[in-house]
C-alpha cells in the first residue's frame, strides 16, 4: 500500500475525534427557560442576591429582544424552550477538594481529550512548560490546576462561581462592564443563565508565570453551554490565555452562547487564543453546535494591549466577533483569525476595533477558508472617533475557496471621523492554484496533504500568533477540518 | 413651502397615475408600487440605507441658496434639457440623434420599449427604483441601432433652478439607453441646482460588442436632495466606462447597479467626490458578475471637508457560474476636518472559486513624504497640501477621455478647491 | 557659507548625530562618506528641515543665520537644496506644474518677481535639453514611472532651475548605472559656481570620480572623525571603513 493511502486513512479516522459521548450521571435544571430556572441556577451556585437580580433583569430584557438576522447565516429558528440550561455531573454535588477527589470517569474524559489535569503532566510533546487548566464540563468546573503555584505570585485563576465566593468585590466591580447585560440578544441570554467559566486576575506588575487555559466540554444531550469568562490584567501585567472547546457528535443542534470580557489596565497585555473545535455536524449538515459568542476586550489603560487569536474549525454555525475597545491612549488591539468552514458549516466571524484614544493602533489579519457547501463570511468594523488623533489600522482579509459549491464573503465596515488617522484595508479572494498543487504532487506529496500544506501556508501569519504548545495542534486541525474537501 | 414628501401622498399619486396608464405600463406600475408600498421610503434600519437615511433627510428643512451655479455647456453635443424635472424641447436638440421624450413613449398604447424599460437589470426589491417606476413621467429614450457609433455625445442636462411648487411627490425621471449590437455612444449627465426631491433612474442596455462612455457630474447646491441609480446590463464583449464626479448635497446618492451579463463584458468606474460643509454624498455600487470571464474595476477617491459625510458602499457579487471573474475595487478617502466623516463598506460576495477579487480601502492624511518633498523645494506647507489634495483627485479625472468633458470636470474640482482652499491647506 | 557646529540630532528619541561639526565655504565641493548607520541620511534630512529630526544641541549657520528653527520651505528659499536619494513619485502633479509652483513660491518668499509663462517655459526647456529630459517627461506626473536615471536627472533639473547656494546630494549614485551616473554628474558639474557649494553624501568612492570634491569628511558614530583631500577616498576604497576609522581613533 502506498503512503498516500495511509495518510488519507489517517485523516479519515481523525475526522472528529472528540465526538464520543461519556456516560456521566448528571443533574439537570428543568427543561426550558423561565425565572424559576434562573433561580434554580443561581441557587445551585449559591450566589449572592445582587447576581440573581442581575440575571433576572437580563432575562426580562431578553424576553423583549429579537434574534439578530443580519449575519449571512441560514438555520431554522431556535426553540429556546427545548433545551437544558444547566447540567452538572452528579459527582460534583460534593465539590471535590483536589484532583484526587474528582470522579475518575470525568478524569478519563479529559484524558481521552488529551488535556492534562494532573499538575505534573504537560501537554504531549512539549517539555518543561507548565500550563494551568480549568476544565469546564457542561455547566460546572471539574478542576483547576496549578492554583497554588499561581497564588504565590498573586494570580487568581479559578471558576467564576468560586471567584464569586472568594473575591466577590472583584467580580462585582468588573462583571458586565465590557459586555453589558443589554449588549445583544445572546449576551443578554448569557447574562441570565451563565453557569460557568473562568475568572482571571493578574495583579499589578505581574507577568503570569504560565499559560492559563480553559477546556470547555459540552457532554449532556439537549443542553446548552453558557460560559462566562472574565480576565482582568492590572497595571503593567501580562497574561496569555487559551481556550479549547469540544463536544460529542449528536444529531441535534446544541446551543453555545458564551460571553468573554477582558480588561487591560495601563501597560497591561492580554493575549487570548481560542481553538474552537465544537462538533461541526456531519457531512450532510446534520447536528453540530450553534456557536453564538460575544467576546470583547477593553484596553482601559494607556499603552495597554489586547490580542485575539482564533482558530475556528468547529460548530455548525459560528457567530462571533472578538473586539477591542481602544480607550487608553497608545493602546493596541489585534485580531488574528483562521476560520474554516467545510461541508454545511456556516461561519460569520470577524472583529470590531473601536479607536477612542489617541495614537491607538489595531491590526486585523483574517484568513477564511471555505470548502464543501460551506459559507464563510468575514464581517468587521473599524471605527475611528474624532478624538483618536494618530490612530492607525491595518486590515488584511484573505479568502480561499476550495471547490465551486461554497461561498466566501467579506463585509467590512470602515468609518473614520479623524483626519489624522490612517486606515488601510485589503482583501483578496482566490483558490489554491493548480500550479502550486501540481508542484507539490510532482514532489510526491499526496493531494490531501498538499492542500493542508498550502492552506497552512495561507494561514501562517495567524498560526504564528498561537502559543507554541497549540500551534502544532492547530496546524493538524486545519488539515483534518478540510478532510474530503478536495476530490 | 413645499409639502413634505410622505408615503401616503406618494401612494395616492401612484393610484392616480395607474388609472390613466396603458395596460403595459399599468402592469409595470402595479408590480413596482406593491413592493414600494411594502417597504416605503428607505431609512437607516434598511441595511443598504444604513448610512444614508432618505426618509429622515426628506423631513428636514432646507434653504435654497439665492445664486445657483449655471449648468455646464458641452460644445458639440445633442442636449436633452430638463428644467426642474421637465424636458424643455426648445432648449433641447436630442431629436437630432433619434432620441424620444419618455412622456410620449409612456402615452403609447403599445410601445416597442415596453419589454425593455424596467427589465434591463431588474431590481425588484429596490425601494427607490420601484418608486421611480411607479411615478416616472419625464425622461428620455435613446436607441442606437446595430453597428452605429454616435459621433456626438448626448448631454442630459438636469437643472433645478428653484423650488418646484407642483412637486409635493418629488420628480421621478427615467432615462433608457439601448445600444444594439456593436453600437457606441457617449452619455454626459450633469446635475445642477437644488431639487427638493428627485429620483433619477438611468437604464442602460448594452448589447454584445457595444460600448458606452458615461460621464456623470453632480454639481448640486447645498439644498439638493436626489437619489439616483444607473442600472445596467452589459452583454458579451460589451464595455461600460463610467466616470462620476459629485459634490454631494443635502442628500445626494448615486448607485451604479451593473450586471456583467455576457462573457468578456467589462465595466470600469472611476470616481471623484469632493464634499464640504454639511453635505452628504453617497456612492453605492453593485457589480453583479453573472457569467464566466467578466471583469470589473472601480476606483473611488474622495475628499471630505467641514462637517460633511461621505459614504462608499461597493459590493462585488460573483455567481457560482461566474468562473474566471476578475473584479477589483479601491476606495481612497481623505479627511480634511475633525468634523467630517467617511464610511466605507467594500463588500465581496463570492460563490465561484476560480476568481480574482480584491478590494482595498484607505482613509487618512496626505503622504508625509510627498509633503516634505514639496516643502523642500520651497513650496509653503498650505500650498503644498492643497496641491496634493487636488493631485489626488486629478488622477481620477485624467481617466475621462473626451477632452471637453475632462476640462469641465477638472474645472469643477478646481472651483471646489478655490472655495475650500483654506480647508484643504490645513487640517482643523 | 555653511557652518555646522556641534550638532546633536535625535530621530524617534534616539540620538543619531552626536556633535557633528563641518564648514563648507562658498564655491567648494565637500563630500561626506561613511559606513551604513553613520548618520549620513540624518545629516541631509536635518539640513533640509524634515519633521521628526529633532535638533537637541548645536546649530546650523547658513550665511550667518541659524536655520535650525526654519521650515523646509523657508530653508529652500534661503538656497538650501536637497537632492533626494529616493525622489518622491507624486501622481496627479505634472512635472511642469510642480517646477512652476516651486520656482514661483521661492521667488515669492524672496520677494522677487515671479516668472511669466513664456519666460518660465523658455527657461525650463533650455535646462531640460541640457539634461536630455524630453518634453514628454515634463508633462508626465512627477517622477511617476520614471527610471532611476530619469528621477536623478529630474532632481538635477530642479537644482539647475532653483539655483541654490548649497546643494546637498544624498546618495546621488544609488540606483544608477554608469552611463546614467555620468550624465547626472556632468549636469552637476556644470552647476559648479563660485557662489554655490555642494555637500555630496555617499557611501561609495565611485561617485567622487565624477564629482571631484575639494574636501572629504568621514562620518562615523554621528560625528566627523576625519577630514582630508580626495586621496582619503582612495584609502577607504583600498582598506575599508573599519581600518581607516580605527586608525583615526
Amino acid at each position: 500500500m502506498s503512503e498516500e493511502t495511509d495518510t488519507l486513512q489517517d485523516l479519515a479516522d481523525q475526522k472528529y475525534k472528540y465526538g464520543f459521548v461519556s456516560e456521566i450521571e448528571s443533574d439537570f435544571a428543568p427543561k426550558g427557560l423561565n425565572e424559576d430556572v434562573i433561580r434554580f441556577i443561581s441557587a445551585k451556585k449559591d450566589e449572592p442576591d445582587w447576581l440573581l437580580q442581575y440575571r433576572l433583569d437580563a432575562y426580562r430584557r431578553w424576553l423583549t429582544l429579537e434574534e439578530p438576522t443580519w449575519a449571512k447565516l441560514d438555520y431554522p429558528k431556535i426553540d429556546f424552550q427545548d433545551a437544558y440550561y444547566y447540567a452538572a455531573p452528579k459527582s460534583d454535588s460534593d465539590k471535590p477538594k483536589s484532583i484526587d477527589d474528582v470522579d475518575p470517569e470525568l478524569l478519563r474524559v479529559y484524558e481521552k481529550l488529551g488535556i492534562p489535569l494532573h499538575e505534573q503532566e504537560v501537554l504531549a510533546g512539549v517539555e518543561q512548560r507548565k500550563v494551568a487548566v480549568d476544565a469546564v464540563f457542561d455547566s460546572v468546573s471539574v478542576v483547576t490546576t496549578f492554583k497554588e503555584e499561581l497564588g504565590k505570585v498573586g494570580v487568581i485563576f479559578c471558576p467564576i462561581s468560586e471567584a464569586l465566593k472568594t473575591h466577590p468585590e472583584l467580580v462585582k466591580q468588573y462583571l458586565g462592564t465590557v459586555v453589558p447585560a443589554s449588549d445583544n440578544f445572546y449576551a443578554t441570554l448569557n447574562a441570565a443563565v451563565f453557569s460557568e467559566g473562568s475568572f482571571v486576575y493578574i495583579p499589578p506588575g505581574v507577568r503570569c508565570p504560565m499559560e492559563l487555559s480553559t477546556y470547555f466540554r459540552i457532554n449532556a444531550a439537549k443542553s446548552g453551554q453558557f460560559e462566562r469568562t472574565l480576565i482582568i490584567a492590572d497595571k503593567g501585567s501580562y497574561v496569555s490565555y487559551l481556550e479549547g472547546c469540544t463536544a460529542p457528535q449528536r444529531d441535534e443542534n446544541q446551543l453555545h452562547a458564551a460571553v468573554v470580557e477582558l480588561i487591560a489596565m495601563e501597560d497591561a497585555e492580554i493575549k487570548y487564543s481560542t481553538v474552537q473545535n465544537w462538533y461541526p455536524g456531519d457531512e450532510n449538515g446534520k447536528g453540530g453546535i450553534y456557536n453564538f459568542v460575544t467576546k470583547r476586550g477593553d484596553c482601559r489603560g494607556d499603552r495597554s494591549k489586547i490580542s485575539w487569536t482564533q482558530v475556528e474549525t468547529g460548530s455548525a454555525i459560528t457567530w462571533k466577533y472578538p473586539s477591542c475597545v481602544l480607550r487608553g491612549d497608545n493602546s493596541v488591539g489585534e485580531f488574528y483569525s483562521i476560520a474554516i468552514a467545510n461541508n454545511y458549516q456556516q461561519a460569520d466571524t470577524g472583529t470590531k476595533m473601536l479607536h477612542l484614544g489617541k495614537n491607538t493602533s489595531s491590526r486585523i489579519i483574517s484568513k477564511g477558508i471555505s470548502a464543501g457547501k460551506a459559507q464563510n463570511t468575514y464581517r468587521g468594523l473599524v471605527s475611528i472617533h474624532a478624538k483618536a488623533d494618530g490612530a492607525r489600522n491595518f486590515t488584511q482579509c484573505d479568502s480561499l475557496l476550495l471547490g465551486d459549491q461554497c461561498g466566501a464573503h467579506t463585509v467590512p465596515y470602515i468609518q473614520s471621523r479623524n483626519p489624522k488617522a490612517i486606515l488601510e484595508h485589503e482583501a483578496t479572494t482566490s483558490k489554491i492554484s493548480d500550479d502550486q498543487l501540481f508542484y507539490c504532487l510532482s514532489r510526491g506529496i499526496p493531494t490531501e496533504e498538499a492542500v493542508a500544506l498550502i492552506v497552512n501556508g495561507f494561514c501562517r501569519e495567524v498560526l504564528q500568533q498561537l502559543p507554541m504548545e497549540f500551534a502544532v495542534e492547530a496546524q493538524k486541525l486545519v488539515g483534518i477540518s478540510l478532510e474530503g474537501s478536495v476530490g | 413651502m413645499a409639502k413634505v414628501v410622505s408615503l401616503d401622498n406618494l401612494l395616492a399619486s401612484v393610484a392616480a397615475r395607474r388609472s390613466e396608464a396603458a395596460p403595459w405600463l399599468g402592469a409595470l406600475i402595479d408590480a413596482a408600487s406593491e413592493k414600494f408600498a411594502h417597504v416605503g421610503l428607505p431609512n437607516r434600519r434598511v441595511e443598504a440605507w444604513r448610512y444614508s437615511d432618505l426618509a429622515k433627510a426628506l423631513h428636514e428643512t432646507v434653504k435654497v441658496e439665492a445664486d445657483l451655479d449655471t449648468p455646464p455647456v458641452l460644445a458639440e453635443a445633442c442636449v436633452a434639457a430638463f428644467e426642474n424635472g421637465v424636458l424643455n424641447d426648445t432648449k433641447s436638440s436630442y431629436c437630432a440623434m433619434g432620441a424620444q421624450s419618455l412622456r410620449k413613449v409612456l402615452a403609447e398604447k403599445d410601445s416597442p420599449v415596453a419589454g425593455i424599460i424596467g427589465r434591463v437589470n431588474p431590481q425588484a426589491d429596490h425601494p427607490i427604483i420601484n418608486l421611480n417606476t411607479a411615478l416616472m413621467e419625464e425622461g428620455l429614450v435613446l436607441q442606437v441601432p446595430k453597428g452605429v457609433t454616435l459621433a456626438t455625445p448626448l448631454h442630459l442636462r438636469f437643472n433645478w433652478s428653484g423650488v418646484d411648487a407642483a412637486s409635493a411627490d418629488g420628480r421621478h425621471l427615467r432615462i433608457l439607453v439601448v445600444l444594439e449590437e456593436g453600437a457606441e455612444a457617449t452619455l454626459f449627465e450633469s446635475h445642477d441646482g437644488a431639487p427638493s426631491f428627485a429620483t433619477v433612474v438611468t437604464e442602460l442596455s448594452l448589447a454584445p460588442n457595444s460600448k458606452l462612455t458615461h460621464v456623470r457630474l453632480e454639481n448640486f447646491a447645498a439644498a439638493a436632495r436626489q437619489t439616483a441609480a444607473t442600472v445596467g446590463a452589459i452583454g458579451e464583449k460589451a464595455a461600460y466606462r463610467g466616470f462620476y464626479f459629485s459634490q454631494g448635497g443635502h442628500f445626494a446618492r448615486h448607485e451604479a447597479l451593473l450586471k456583467l451579463a455576457g462573457e468578456e463584458a467589462d465595466a470600469r468606474i472611476d470616481a471623484a467626490y469632493m464634499v464640504a460643509d454639511k453635505r452628504h454624498c453617497d456612492n453605492t455600487t453593485v457589480m453583479d458578475h453573472a457569467v464566466p470571464n467578466t471583469t470589473s474595476t472601480q476606483v473611488f477617491r474622495g475628499v471630505l471637508a467641514g462637517s460633511s459625510r461621505g459614504v462608499y458602499q461597493g459590493c462585488v457579487k460573483v455567481a457560482q457560474a461566474a468562473q474566471k471573474t476578475d473584479a477589483r475595487q479601491l476606495s481612497r478617502a481623505m479627511l480634511l476636518s475633525h468634523r467630517a466623516e467617511i464610511v466605507t463598506k467594500p463588500e465581496l460576495e463570492i460563490f465561484a472559486d476560480d476568481v480574482k477579487c480584491s478590494h482595498g480601502a484607505t482613509a487618512g492624511e496626505l503622504d508625509a513624504n510627498a509633503l516634505f518633498f514639496l516643502r523642500a523645494r520651497g513650496i509653503p506647507e498650505a500650498e503644498a497640501r492643497a496641491m496634493l489634495v487636488e493631485a489626488f483627485l486629478i488622477e481620477a479625472m485624467d481617466t475621462v477621455e473626451n477632452e471637453a468633458m475632462r476640462e469641465i470636470v477638472i474645472a469643477c474640482a478646481h472651483n471646489w478647491m478655490l472655495r475650500h482652499a483654506g480647508e484643504a491647506s490645513h487640517v482643523e | 557659507m555653511l557652518e555646522i557646529k556641534d550638532l546633536h540630532v535625535n530621530v524617534f528619541g534616539k540620538e543619531i548625530l552626536k556633535g557633528l561639526s563641518l564648514t563648507v565655504p562658498p564655491g567648494e565641493v565637500h563630500a561626506i562618506m561613511g559606513p551604513n548607520g553613520a548618520g549620513k541620511s540624518t545629516t541631509s534630512y536635518t539640513l533640509a528641515g524634515r519633521a521628526g529630526y529633532e535638533v537637541t544641541g548645536g546649530e546650523i549657520d547658513f550665511y550667518g543665520e541659524d536655520v535650525t528653527a526654519l521650515s523646509p520651505e523657508e530653508r529652500a528659499a534661503k538656497g538650501i537644496f536637497l537632492a533626494f536619494q529616493y525622489p518622491m513619485e507624486i501622481p496627479g502633479v505634472s512635472t511642469m506644474n510642480f517646477l512652476k509652483t516651486a520656482m514661483n513660491a521661492q521667488a515669492k518668499l524672496r520677494n522677487e518677481p515671479e516668472l511669466d509663462a513664456a519666460q518660465f517655459l523658455r527657461t525650463v526647456r533650455a535646462a531640460a535639453k541640457e539634461l536630455n529630459i524630453s518634453e514628454d517627461m515634463l508633462k508626465r506626473p512627477l517622477n511617476v514611472g520614471f527610471s532611476g536615471g530619469e528621477k536623478k536627472r529630474n532632481e538635477t533639473l530642479q537644482m539647475a532651475l532653483l539655483k541654490p547656494k548649497l546643494a546637498i546630494l544624498d546618495e546621488m549614485d544609488s540606483g544608477l548605472d554608469i552611463d546614467a551616473l555620468k550624465l547626472v554628474a556632468e549636469g552637476v558639474n556644470k552647476l559648479r559656481a563660485p557662489d554655490r557649494s555642494f555637500l555630496v553624501i555617499t557611501h561609495y568612492q565611485r561617485l567622487l570620480d565624477y564629482i571631484v570634491p575639494d574636501v572629504i569628511h568621514i562620518l562615523a558614530g554621528g560625528k566627523i572623525v576625519m577630514s582630508g583631500d580626495k586621496s582619503l577616498a582612495l584609502q577607504l576604497e583600498e582598506n575599508g571603513y573599519d581600518a581607516v576609522i580605527n586608525k583615526a581613533a
